[in-house]
């Protein structure tokens, strides 16, 4: 009985990982700015949600893990001196690599709060949830790091 | 800038696809520690034990100091005594009533109590506390009125204790008991009577806010002893 309910647990985290693996891995890609950041993040969120079953919403967990476990390697390779590849080489056109770089620009926490809310769909109070922080600061974040996003758009673009 | 949501589609438009990962999230071992979502975190359970601790040891070092010369918060019901184990007499006791109109006791104006008004302490507890610390039991007070009795009112406003340089405060609207010691003859040289006593009473807490006397006595020769009834 309880191999069954592991295997339709899994089964179900596998097909959430088929739907959403691949927008999880841009966004958390956009963050750090470096594939092997995302891939590591994105398994390693995954294998956690996989190894327990007190998680609410998988989904919504996975996110917030993911870009806890991004931040985490990035801290790491950062003192190893590791440089990421310039958004160009990642990118396949100038339009995403101008997006990626002006999101490049931004605080650490207003590039999570801007992928979570305006890429993963999630709603302010979900983000404050997701990163431990009040809705108010959540929302200073955004305004903040859409105003830069801006700023850095029109300046490519002149 | 509303169009953020389409212009952040263009971060999927990456030289190379997002990969298969689900054979490494098959067998991989997660190294990572990460708390689940039910439930408060553990930083929200620290910060509650840290606010528990510093309560209990707020009321742990408090407590001497509730019966010592320091006053006690007007709100907490102090430890009231009672009147019949003190040296002197209680004098004999009408029943508690409500003010129905604005009264004036010794100077100080009051109110009437509201209809729902509930003071936290009885009419005997602030009869006891008065009996105590206002005045009554204070040795020159040695010879107890005719009768006593609690008065429920409301005391506008009143100055709070404020320590020498600070800005004076004032507590408004608390529920009072005024107690009333009619005919009581103060041991002066000569003794006068009748003197009315009023000692007033926080209704929350037994605290002693004002006491004194009023009245036209007159010199007796011979000064009334002992509790009259």
């Amino acid at each position: 009985m309880r191999q069954d309910l592991e295997v339709t647990a899994r089964a179900r985290l596998e097909a959430l990982y088929r739907e959403h693996g691949g927008r999880l891995w841009w966004a958390v890609l956009a963050y750090s700015h470096d594939r092997e950041v995302a891939n590591d993040a994105v398994a390693e969120a995954f294998a956690l949600a996989l190894a327990r079953d007190d998680v609410r919403d998988p989904l919504a967990w996975i996110w917030k893990v993911t870009f806890r476990v991004a931040t985490r390697e990035l801290k790491l390779r950062r003192r190893s001196a590791h440089v990421p590849l310039p958004d160009r080489e990642v990118y396949s056109d100038e339009e995403a690599a101008a997006v990626a770089g002006a999101l490049a620009a931004l605080s650490s926490r207003q590039r999570e709060a801007i992928l979570l809310h305006y890429y993963g769909g999630y709603s302010v109070k979900e983000v404050a949830s997701m990163l431990g922080l009040a809705t108010p600061t959540v929302r200073v974040h955004l305004h903040r790091g859409r105003e830069n996003v801006r700023m850095r758009l029109e300046d490519e673009r002149d | 800038m509303t169009d953020l949501h389409e212009q952040l589609k263009a971060i999927e438009r990456t030289r190379v696809a997002p990969p298969d990962l689900w054979d490494d999230i098959s067998t991989r071992r997660p190294e990572t520690r990460v708390p689940a979502d039910a439930g408060p975190s553990r930083r929200v359970v620290f910060i509650a034990i840290i606010l528990l601790g510093v309560a209990v040891v707020f009321v742990v070092l408090g407590r001497p100091f509730l019966g010592s010369s320091r006053q006690a918060p007007l709100g907490v019901v102090q430890k009231l005594p009672n009147c019949h184990a003190l040296e002197y007499p209680c004098p004999p006791d009408l029943p508690p009533i409500r003010a129905r109109a604005p009264l004036v006791l010794i100077g100080v104006r009051l109110e009437p109590a509201p209809a729902g008004a509930s003071p936290a302490i009885s009419a005997n507890q602030a009869e006891n506390s008065a009996y105590e610390r206002g005045g009554w039991g204070w040795k020159g007070f040695t010879l107890p009125g005719s009768r006593e009795q609690a008065i429920l009112a409301i005391l506008p406003r009143f100055k709070l204790p404020t320590p020498v340089g600070k800005p004076q405060r004032y507590q408004p609207d608390t529920l009072v008991w005024a107690i009333r010691y009619s005919d009581v003859c103060l041991p002066q040289r000569p003794t006068r009577c009748p003197w009315n006593a009023v000692v007033i009473v926080v209704g929350s807490s037994g605290k002693v806010l004002e006491g004194g006397a009023e009245g036209t006595p007159s010199p007796v020769t011979t000064p009334r002893s002992g509790g009259s009834g």
